[in-house]
């Protein structure tokens, strides 16, 4: 650096801006509530170490024995060699709510996250009823969906179809143990209270967390983490 | 100044800020308030648009932390993004960048006689009088460059030019400023 830049260097100091004001509240307060993961940081850590107690990714031969033990909650997981071509991505069944009449008409108290949904969906052709809270991504777009209903797997309700190209993995949510699907898209199938596949319900799904938690099973999925979605599981009051 | 070991560096902080610590982003607001400000000042020469394009920086740079990368520094780009909401801001008939400084209060050493202190001012309000004398991309460079002390790849960025053309364009505006304070062989 020359003299000369030095100097310039040293004017700089001198030079009279405006005064710079406090930005921090102003910015603070127009960012957009987020849910709350902060506390689940130390989460992270006891879900690494308590994972992967099973893995099955494309396993040839006995993923159909296996199948049978992979109920959680509501949730039956059946380890397929090719997902259905006629699954889509869909929202979520049921009709659009709020918060207050997904309470009311539902057996069980829905659990929310500090951060509002952006939509609620009650499905009342569950036995007890399902409620799926959405959140919109930053774009538009679903991000997220929380699902919970207290079915038992007897009732065999929602039915989930996981090929070669996803891992299933038994993660550890605050002390219970959950399923953490991730990879290719899956497929969810509704049962309804007849014993009957609903085709309408049939839906292809993203990364999926599955948590039972006070009888409720609860399924988050969307473009998240599993640590994220631990956290998130773990955040719900 | 604190120790640095003491304080959080700035990918931590980002990425706590990303999982949702708002208490970490106001760190780093904190922290580059004043470069984000005075960057948004030199482009729009108004501090009411530069506390406007500053704060809707600091907004954007927030919802797209998912896209920073935590192994690269974080002030270039924060600045990008400053720079870009300062240039929407910018008004056709704006008013000319014009440096104005009060010299006497570091112009000299504190040891320094008076006489040499009154050189040493009268060096610098020359040095500041050629340097608004620059053609005004010139002036720009300048100011992010040594006024703001930012890097060369910063000042590219900022000014949304190539890094070759900031080093070509400080390259002039130092022989420009020899010239003027009567100099030419620094």
């Amino acid at each position: 650096m020359t003299d000369l830049e030095r100097a310039l260097e040293a004017l700089g100091a001198d030079v009279d801006f405006p005064p710079t004001p406090d930005l921090a509240a102003g910015v603070l307060s127009r960012l957009p509530v987020q849910l709350r993961r902060r506390t689940g940081r130390r989460w992270w850590w006891a879900a690494a170490a308590a994972i992967v107690l099973l893995v099955l990714v494309a396993l040839p031969g006995p993923r159909a024995a296996i199948a049978d033990l992979l109920g959680i909650g509501a949730v039956r997981v059946t380890i397929v060699d090719a997902v259905p071509p006629s699954a889509t991505v869909r929202p979520p069944t049921g009709v659009e709510v709020t918060i207050d009449e997904a309470q009311a008409e539902t057996d069980f108290d829905v659990l929310e996250p500090e951060a509002p949904p952006d939509a609620v969906f009650l499905d009342d052709a569950v036995p007890g009823g399902m409620v799926t809270l959405a959140y919109e991504a930053d774009g538009g777009g679903a991000a997220l969906f929380i699902t919970q209903l207290t079915a038992t797997t007897d009732e065999a309700i929602l039915g989930k179809s996981v090929g070669p190209g996803t891992s299933l993995v038994v993660v550890d949510v605050a002390g219970t143990p959950g399923f953490w699907i991730e990879g290719e898209p899956h497929v969810v199938l509704l049962i309804d209270r007849g014993g009957e596949i609903r085709e309408d319900a049939a839906r292809l799904a993203g990364n999926t967390l599955i948590v039972v938690r006070d009888n409720v099973t609860i399924r988050i999925e969307g473009a998240v983490s599993r640590e994220d979605a631990v956290e998130i599981a773990t955040s719900l009051r | 100044m604190a120790d640095p070991t003491s304080e959080p560096v700035d990918a931590d902080l980002a990425v706590r800020a990303r999982g949702g610590d708002r208490d970490s982003y106001r760190t780093l607001v904190e922290r580059y308030q004043e470069v984000a400000f005075r960057t948004a000042y030199l482009i729009t020469r108004s501090a009411v648009d530069a506390e406007d394009a500053a704060q809707d920086a600091f907004v954007k740079a927030y919802l797209r932390l998912d896209r920073f990368d935590p192994r690269r520094p974080f002030r270039p780009w924060l600045l990008t993004i400053v720079a870009n909401e300062a240039k929407n801001r910018r008004r056709a008939e704006g008013r000319r960048l014009h440096y104005e400084a009060t010299v006497a209060r570091h112009g000299a050493a504190p040891e320094a006689t008076p006489e040499a202190a009154a050189v040493l001012e009268e060096a610098s309000g020359e040095l500041l009088a050629a340097v608004n004398a620059l053609p005004e991309p010139e002036r720009l460079v300048v100011g992010l460059r040594y006024f703001l002390e930012l890097s060369e790849a910063e000042t590219a960025d900022i000014a949304g030019i190539p890094s070759g053309t900031v080093k070509s364009r400080l390259s002039r505006a130092l022989g420009r400023l020899r010239v003027a304070m009567g100099d030419p062989d620094d």
